[in-house]
């Protein structure tokens, strides 16, 4: 096991018997990868950092039945996707809030940060437009860097159900971005 | 030949195979036209995906998780929703066993009332609770509300001393 996720298990273990600024330190290593996370599949930032608030009281709650033999990024991005989907759900087809977007890093100009605004609303759309559990897999390995064993702990599937999911969503992908992908 | 599968070509492109398993799909692709367009594909839609960024939280999670924390406690809601129902259900259960066995001792500690003697069937409708604040005259056989049928047993009615 990696040094950081031997901490996450020591971590686990204090908030398990009530050490809040352990859980603090859980709340601060992994905050960003988990609304990120949230985001991708809400597609509403307000949505997302709720769920991602949500997923860390969850990760309070159940302390005491977590076992270290389940990685704690593992467990704890499977609260995360069980939460967006039962959100995204009671949002059904509220419209997108989507201003926020990160800085394209190669933009100049202001026309540049329109075209990489405009670039990312396409990708957000054509990842919006999968079915559930394509986008669930697309999101958890392109944006997430889980590897497809990774995302069947997350997600419960088989590996080889991910991987179905993977090559069906991505040929879907690179058919709606074809401009994109192409230019 | 065998073609690299699709499956294959994506752990390829996200960096996930092993150098032996790299080195046999660079091979492949190197002399394979088709499966080369594949893997350039899928190369192109990795890196087109990357254009989507998001913005970090600026928030303090840290504190809002701590102060949620905190509320749950003082909520006693920090517990799973079965032991809060049960927790609900024992207290209750308290509280009618405590009601029932209040009530009991209640009742062994006072003394009844000695009964009324009952001397004709106008005075035991006058003592009715029912009967309390409606005119007697309503009651009586015979009105027009046809209410006053009597339900005592007229034997056992003690004559008053005027009745003899």
């Amino acid at each position: 096991m990696s040094p950081d996720a031997d901490n996450d298990a020591d971590l686990m273990r204090a908030v398990a018997e009530g050490d809040m600024a352990a859980l603090g330190e859980l709340v601060r290593r992994h905050e960003k990868k988990a609304f990120a996370l949230a985001c991708r599949l809400l597609a509403q930032p307000d949505a997302a950092e709720d769920v991602t608030q949500e997923a860390f009281l969850h990760v309070h709650r159940a302390a005491r039945r977590y076992r270290p033999e389940a990685r704690f990024t593992t467990w704890f991005y499977r609260i995360v996707v069980n939460l967006c989907l039962d959100a995204k759900r009671r949002i059904k087809r509220a419209p997108a809030r989507l201003a926020v977007y990160g800085l394209a890093a190669d933009a100049q100009t202001d026309h540049d940060q329109l075209e990489a605004t405009e670039r990312a609303e396409r990708v957000r759309q054509a990842v919006d437009h999968l079915p559930e559990r394509q986008r669930t897999a697309v999101v958890l390995h392109r944006y997430m860097q889980l590897s497809h064993r990774d995302i069947a702990e997350v997600t419960g599937w088989s590996v080889s159900a991910v991987e179905s999911c993977l090559v069906r969503a991505y040929a879907q992908l690179r058919q709606e971005l074809r401009d994109l992908v192409e230019n | 030949m065998a073609h690299v599968e699709d499956s294959e070509l994506i752990k390829y492109v996200a960096g996930e195979l092993p150098q032996p398993q790299r080195a046999r799909v660079d091979e492949h692709v190197a002399a394979c036209r088709p499966c080369r367009d594949r893997q350039r594909q899928i190369s192109q839609t990795w890196r087109v995906l990357g254009d989507w960024q998001v913005e970090p939280l600026e928030s303090d999670l840290a504190d809002a998780v701590n102060v949620a924390v905190r509320r749950e406690r003082e909520a006693g809601t920090g517990q799973p929703a079965a032991w809060r129902r049960a927790s609900v259900l024992l207290r209750a259960a308290a509280a009618i066993l405590v009601a029932v066995g209040i009530g009991h001792l209640a009742a062994r500690w006072t003394a009844p009332l000695p009964p009324r003697p009952v001397t004709s069937g106008v005075d035991l409708l006058a003592q009715s609770e029912a009967a309390d604040g409606v005119p007697l005259g309503v009651l009586e056989l015979g009105s027009a509300t046809g209410w006053a049928e009597l339900i005592v047993d007229v034997d056992n009615v003690v004559p008053s001393e005027e009745e003899g």
